[in-house]
This record gives structure tokens, sequence and C-alpha cells, in this order.
């Protein structure tokens, strides 16, 4: 078994060398934008998945996480000069204070009541800031340019730091997802996601621990959109907390596998950059790329519920591949 | 102070806006009630409706008062067919494909709307569109209260439907207890396509009836479908006589608060009415009366 588990270590140090290395090669802005934006999602969908795939609670509001922490932490810099980086664990405050209040009411109900609630809750916050001239309204924020530095969080010259700071950002949300899959929590999540009536008579107060997962889930999501703004520095309603962003937080972890650790980062890896190609080829025509993401959300939870990563696990080639590559 | 006249107006718009919610609401709980499914689509399939009133007028010249009742039968059918292909593969399917498989048809159906006819702004433009009645110094225009008819008469046919027919007895019966339904002898699957066929069918009513006053965009179904969540829920989550009374306050709610607050906030009160009700009265105003035991 030992040597399996020094195969992964392997496996993993020669992934991890790889995406440090690979900026230093000549990459064209294309692709280095497509790479940084693949760990972005990634990074999203992870974080959504520790409530909906760990916990099987499906909030359909995880946009409105992400709009928090791009609009807090851009306010705060405009209006007090603040950095970005205090601006980015204030905004994953505010969305875990926020979520609190959103999941203690609706956590204790059917699993209807959280999907209608966090919906409704994401659409309204957009169609309010969209209305509302104090955060730019309709006009957005245009982030003023400042000089490259880590501490206004801008990189003009070189994009190469966005790439570093955006895999450091989802390497530690890999680290935080692996500790509470394998943690007291993340078994308790899965006992309530596989039969919450007999983790309730078990004696686990299961509100307690859906509404953990969320405040973790929408804490970790806030400093994605954080990150957006300093990486495109335009904060808009309908680029930050829209239902098309939604589904790109969604889809990742639901192609990859709902409630693994590694199944978004795979499937963030196969949507993302194929996703950048349509665009790139076919972004003239209004809804493709929507239509085509529907297409693929309505097929995988018919036909692969479990994703490729929770598919291909049960299988023999799985078992193989799992000996070399951690499949969690 | 107040002026009355301000008042009475917003009350009647809020009622003339509130049948219509009703109506879109009916249709979203009453699938809820049945089969257990959040129709999250039901919105994108009110819009389709807007386009069919809207080509039907303008390519053949069909009246939209005419084109109701083929709105009704046209996604009534069309219902049934997307319950028997997909939702009831759903429906068998683990928690994930309940939860997602409509959210994924929303995606589908808005973006094929906006792929197909852009996101050009449409209107109709009827005899009666830009009539009004006045009631002392209160307007009412002549659309709206047609679409707040229409709206209640389909509501009251639908509880006849479901209080004196076998078929309606049927549905409720499902609704109730599913497993019990199955051994009196009901044919689950047909109650659940028929379900399913009728709240298009009404939502498609519902956008039959304000195409002729609301603008016709691809995204046009978006609010409709946020007001039926709230009003869903305040009238409690599969139950169609509270969705009929809960779109009527919801649509009150929404005017006054556009009319005294800010436009701008009308659906944050939503969110508002949303929250106290989770928080003080899950089951709804009204408790349930589709209780589900199985």
């Amino acid at each position: 078994m030992s040597g399996m588990t020094n195969f992964r270590i392997f496996s993993n140090i020669i992934l991890l060398a790889v995406a440090l290395i690979l900026p230093l090669l000549p990459l064209d802005p294309f692709m280095l934008n497509a790479i940084i934006f693949t760990f972005l999602y990634a990074h999203a969908s992870l974080a959504w998945n520790i409530v909906a795939g760990f916990a099987g609670q499906f909030s359909l509001g995880h946009m409105a996480f992400f709009g928090i922490g791009a609009y807090t932490s851009s306010l705060l810099f405009i209006w007090y000069g603040v950095t970005p980086w205090i601006g980015m664990l204030a905004g994953a405050g505010l969305a875990a204070l926020i979520s609190f209040f959103i999941g203690l009411p609706s956590l204790r109900l059917k699993g209807h009541y959280f999907v209608l609630i966090t919906i409704a809750f994401g659409e309204i916050l957009r169609l309010t800031f969209l209305n509302w001239d104090l955060v730019g309204g309709s006009i957005g924020i245009w982030y003023p340019v400042m000089p490259d530095s880590l501490y206004y969080f801008q990189f003009h010259d070189d994009r190469r730091p966005y790439y570093y700071i955006m895999l450091g950002m989802l390497l530690v949300n890999l680290a935080i997802a692996y500790a509470i899959k394998r943690s007291r929590i993340g078994y308790f999540l899965a006992a309530i996601r596989d039969d919450e009536i007999a983790a309730q008579t078990s004696g686990l107060n299961i509100a307690k621990y859906k509404l953990i997962a969320f405040m973790i889930s929408a804490a970790l999501t806030a400093p994605v959109g954080t990150f957006y703004a300093q990486y495109v520095l335009f904060v808009y309603p309908d680029d930050v907390m829209s239902i098309p962003l939604m589904v790109y937080i969604m889809l990742p972890a639901i192609v990859g596998g709902l409630g693994t650790v590694s199944g978004p980062l795979i499937g963030a890896l196969i949507l993302v950059p194929t996703a950048e190609y349509v665009r790139a080829y076919m972004g003239g025509v209004a809804g493709m790329q929507l239509i085509m993401y529907g297409v693929i959300l309505v097929l995988v939870v018919l036909i692969m519920p479990r994703g490729l990563v929770g598919s291909l696990r049960r299988t023999k080639l799985g078992m193989s591949i799992g000996k070399y590559i951690s499949l969690v | 102070m107040v002026e009355p006249s301000i008042l009475a107006q917003a009350l009647i718009n809020g009622l003339l806006l509130g049948g219509i919610y009703s109506l879109v609401s009916v249709g979203l709980t009453l699938i809820y009630g049945v089969m257990d499914i959040v129709n999250f689509a039901h919105g994108a399939f009110m819009m389709l409706s807007m386009y069919l009133t809207f080509w039907l007028f303008v390519l053949f010249g069909v009246h939209p008062l005419i084109s109701l009742p083929i709105a009704f039968i046209v996604f009534f059918a069309a219902g049934m067919a997307v319950q028997r292909t997909i939702i009831q593969r759903a429906l068998e399917g683990p928690m994930a494909a309940q939860m997602l498989v409509t959210f994924g048809l929303l995606l589908i159906i808005e973006n094929s709307a906006l792929f197909s006819w852009s996101a050009l702004v449409r209107t109709i433009s009827v005899d009666y569109s830009n009539l009004t009645f006045f009631l002392g110094s209160i307007s009412i225009s002549a659309p709206r209260l047609i679409a707040f008819i229409a709206a209640i008469i389909a509501s009251l046919l639908l509880h006849l439907f479901l209080t004196k027919t076998d078929l309606g007895l049927a549905i409720r019966a499902t609704a109730q207890n599913r497993e019990a339904a199955r051994l009196a002898g009901i044919n689950i699957k047909f109650i659940y396509s028929i379900a399913f066929g009728l709240g298009l069918g009404l939502v498609a009513i519902a956008g039959n009836l304000v195409a002729t006053f609301y603008y016709i965009t691809p995204s046009a179904g978006t609010p409709f479908l946020l007001a039926a969540f709230v009003v869903a829920v305040l009238g409690g989550l599969g139950n169609y006589v509270g969705a009929l009374f809960g779109g009527l306050i919801i649509g009150i709610v929404e005017s006054m608060a556009g009319t005294f607050l800010l436009p701008a906030i009308r659906q944050l009160v939503y969110l508002a009415v949303f929250y106290i009700i989770l928080v003080t009265k899950p089951e709804g105003l009204l408790g349930k009366t589709f209780e589900r035991k199985a």
C-alpha cells in the first residue's frame, strides 16, 4: 500500500513541477489567459463542490459570493485605498457572514428551500447592484490602473504573477478541500448527503454541519471574485454575479465528479480551454457557449451523474490509474 | 402623508400584476407538489410562449386572444413530451439530476432564444394596447385588466379541474401520497406528464397574456420566475391555492415598494418576504394542502 502512496506523491510532485515551470515556457498571451481562467474556475468550482458535492446541498447562488468578493475588495481600494489582499479577506468574511444568514433558516428545511433562496438571493443581488449607483450601478466599476506591484495586486508588463497567485490560491483550496474530506466533518457531510434521515436519527446535528459547509464554501468563493476584479479590472453585476457565471462555477465539478477533490480541477481542465477556443473562433455567436454548457449539464446529470472521476474510480482502469494519480 | 389616490393606484397596479404572478406560480407549485421538482425553466417556457404569440401575430396576423388557446395546447403537449423524455429520467436518477436538470433546460431554452431571435426588444401592438379606463382618478390599462381577468379565470378552471374531475382527483392523490396512489391503481408516470403539461400550459397562458403589454426578450421570463419562487414559498411549496393568493399579495407588495420606496429595490422586497416566511412560517401562510407522506 505504501508503495502506491509513494507513486501518488511522486506523480503529484511532477504535476506541481509542471504547473510551476509552465509560465517560464514561451506561451502566447491567449494560452496564459486560458490557463489562468482554468485555475480560476477550478478554484470556484471546488469551493462550490464543498456545499453541493460534499454536503449535497445545491446552492445556485454562488455567483453572489463571487460578486461580493469582487465588489468588496474593489470598493475598499477605491474608497479607502485598502490593499486588495485585505479586501480579499474582508470579502471572504462578508461572504461567510451572508451565507450564515441565508443558510440558517433554509438549511433546516428540505433541500428545495435552500436552492430557491440561494438562486433568488443571487439574482436579486445582481438586480439591486445594477440599480444601485453608489456601487457603480449599470456602469460598473472601472478599476484604476496602478503601477505593477504585489501591494496593488496589478501586473501589466508581465502577466505571469497573476498565474502564480491563482495557482497558489488553487493549491490552498485543494489542501482545504482534501482536509475537509478526510476530517470528521467530511464524513458527517457525506452521511448527510447520502441519507439525511439516517444521519439525523443517529444524533447528528445536520443543520449545523450543512451550515458549516455552506459558510466555508462561500468564504472560499469570494477570493476568486477578488482575483477576477484585479485581473480584469472591471466589475459589473452581469459579469460577477450572473446566472451564466453560476454555470461556469458549477459545471467543472459536475463534469469532473460531484463530491470529489480532483473532479473540479479535471472538469475545468477539459471545459475551460474548450470554451475559450469556442469563444475565440465562434465568439460572435450569442448564446452558443451557454447552449453547449446547458446540453452538457443535462446530459451529465442524466447519464453520468458521478462525473468523470466518480465513474472512473469504480472501473478497473480507474483503479489502476488510481495507483499513480490520486482520484479522491 | 400618502395621497389616497396614489395608494389606490398602486394597489390596483399591484393586483393586476399579481394575477399574472398567481398564474405563473400555480403552474410552478403544481409541478413541485406532484413530482418534487423545482422547474427552473418555468420562466423560460413563459418567454417561449411570448415569442409564439409574437410570431403568430406578426407572421400570420393571429390576434393574441385567439393564440391563447393555441399556446395552451402547444405547451401542454410540449410539457408532456419534455416530462416523458427528460424529467422522468431525472426523477429516476440521483438528487443532482432532480435538482439541476431543469436548470440545464433553462440555459438551453434562454440561450437558444438569444441565438435565434437576438436580444432585440419586441412588442405587440393590438387594437386595445393603449386603451385605458378611469375609475375616478385611477387609471386601468385595458391589456393588463384583460390579462388579470383571464389569469384568474384560468386559475379557477384549474381549481375546478383538480377538485371536480377524476383526473384532477388522481393528480391530487399522487401529490399527497405517491405510493398509496400507485396502490390505488393510478398510473403515476401518466399523472406526472399531465401535471408537467398543465404547469407549462398555465405558464404559456401567462406568457401569451403579458405579450400585449410587456417587452419580449429572451430573458423576459426571469422576473416572473423570481416572483413565482417567492409566491410559491409564501403560499406553501406545492399548495396551489396558496400560490393563487400569494401571487396577488406579492404583486401588491412589489407595486407598493416600487411606488413608496424606490423602484430599484422592488426585488429586494421579495428577498425580505422570502426570508421572513422561511424564518417564521416555512410551511407557507396557509399551511399545506399537499402533505407528502411518502
